[in-house]
């Protein structure tokens, strides 16, 4: 084949290749399903809504301090990925760990465990009424689970694992499972700041 | 020194009689030192290895320690017990998922089979410390056991480090 038919195709390749690459990614679409109004009380026993959330982003996952496993984990995962963010970008992002154990969870102890892995993490126990409305808007399925006889804990929580990613309404605008992605979770955070 | 316990020839009996006559304090010891050798020999067929543990807020009552065990033998090993230095007790625990949510389950067996690992990692097998006193530092090592029936633990130094 003549060199003056390669160059067109070969051209015609290069800008589709050039068209593939710089092609933006769709944007995060808003869940109408999930979220909405939730008053609670944060780490500081201070009152704590929804609107308090609204103008940064927010990466919020559902949990209880006695959890030794997964909780811990994720949080860490959580806290890991946003300080692989730059400072600006960290100062346009929420940490929000929200418990369904209140009784055990009090914002003293919120508190101290939370501030284990960030001192910045936004900690909310509430009333379990108000704790069971908030999560039943964001889709949040938990169980309290009594211990087999002899079990060291009298309870646990059989719990979803999602964190969600909110945008600065308050919007739910992704659901990470708890072994995320790390890059992927920071390349969604960016695309919505 | 295995083989001086059961590599001795046969048909010899005279020959070890005579032996045995006549050096019967450094034959005792002999023997004694195999039935302790055969003793653990089974035994340290089961490992614990890439051991370490979580590091938890200093107000966490529980934490959970990783490992994998190892079982060289060629006889299944059923794990039915486990301890850590710094916890009052420790279970080993695995996770179902039903509609939705994960829920933790105690694994009062665990078989590691002939010639066989299994993992105990996040999300999945993992050995739950309760009572933590004191709470391990990351930094730290904590000794970590388990046990099969009838037979003495299994022990290994892991180190606690965050997540």
């Amino acid at each position: 084949m003549k060199a003056s038919v390669w160059r067109p195709l070969l051209a015609l390749l290069l800008m589709l290749g050039l068209a593939a690459c710089s092609e933006p990614k769709p944007e995060l679409p808003v869940n109408t399903r999930l979220g909405g109004d939730f008053v609670l009380v944060d780490q500081n026993g201070l009152m704590f809504n929804a609107e308090d959330l609204h103008g940064k982003l927010s990466l919020m996952f559902f949990g209880f301090t006695h959890c030794p496993d997964i909780c811990p984990a994720t949080l860490a995962r959580t806290v890991g990925a946003w300080k692989a963010l730059s400072e600006s970008e960290r100062e346009q992002v929420n940490l929000v760990f929200v418990t369904f154990d209140p009784v055990r969870d009090t914002p003293q102890h919120l508190k101290q465990y939370l501030n284990f892995f960030d001192p910045s993490v936004i900690g909310l126990t509430g009333s379990v009424d108000d704790i069971a409305d908030m999560a039943q808007r964001f889709g949040v399925v938990y169980l309290q689970e009594t211990a087999e006889p002899g079990a060291e804990q009298e309870y646990m929580f059989s719990h979803s694992d999602f964190v969600y990613l909110l945008d600065q309404q308050g919007r739910v605008r992704k659901l990470f499972k708890s072994d995320f992605n790390t890059e992927e979770l920071i390349a969604d955070v960016r695309s919505l700041l | 020194m295995f083989a001086a316990c059961f590599n001795s020839p046969a048909g010899a009996v005279d020959r070890r009689r005579k032996v045995f006559a006549a050096d019967q304090p450094l034959l005792r010891i002999l023997i004694a030192l195999c039935v302790i050798f055969a003793a653990s020999a089974s035994h340290a067929e089961l490992v614990i290895e890439n051991a370490w543990v979580r590091a938890v807020p200093p107000n966490s009552s529980t934490t959970a320690a990783y490992l994998t065990l190892r079982n060289s033998g060629d006889e299944e090993q059923v794990i039915t017990r486990a301890s850590a230095s710094v916890a009052g007790a420790a279970e080993i625990h695995g996770w179902i998922e039903t509609d939705g949510r994960k829920k933790m389950v105690r694994q009062h067996q665990l078989s590691v089979p002939a010639g066989a690992e299994v993992v105990l990692q996040t999300g999945g097998l993992h050995m739950m410390l309760f009572r933590l006193d004191p709470v391990p530092v990351a930094g730290e090592s904590v000794r970590l056991c388990v046990g099969a029936a009838d037979q003495p633990d299994v022990c290994a130094d892991a180190i606690v480090r965050m997540p």
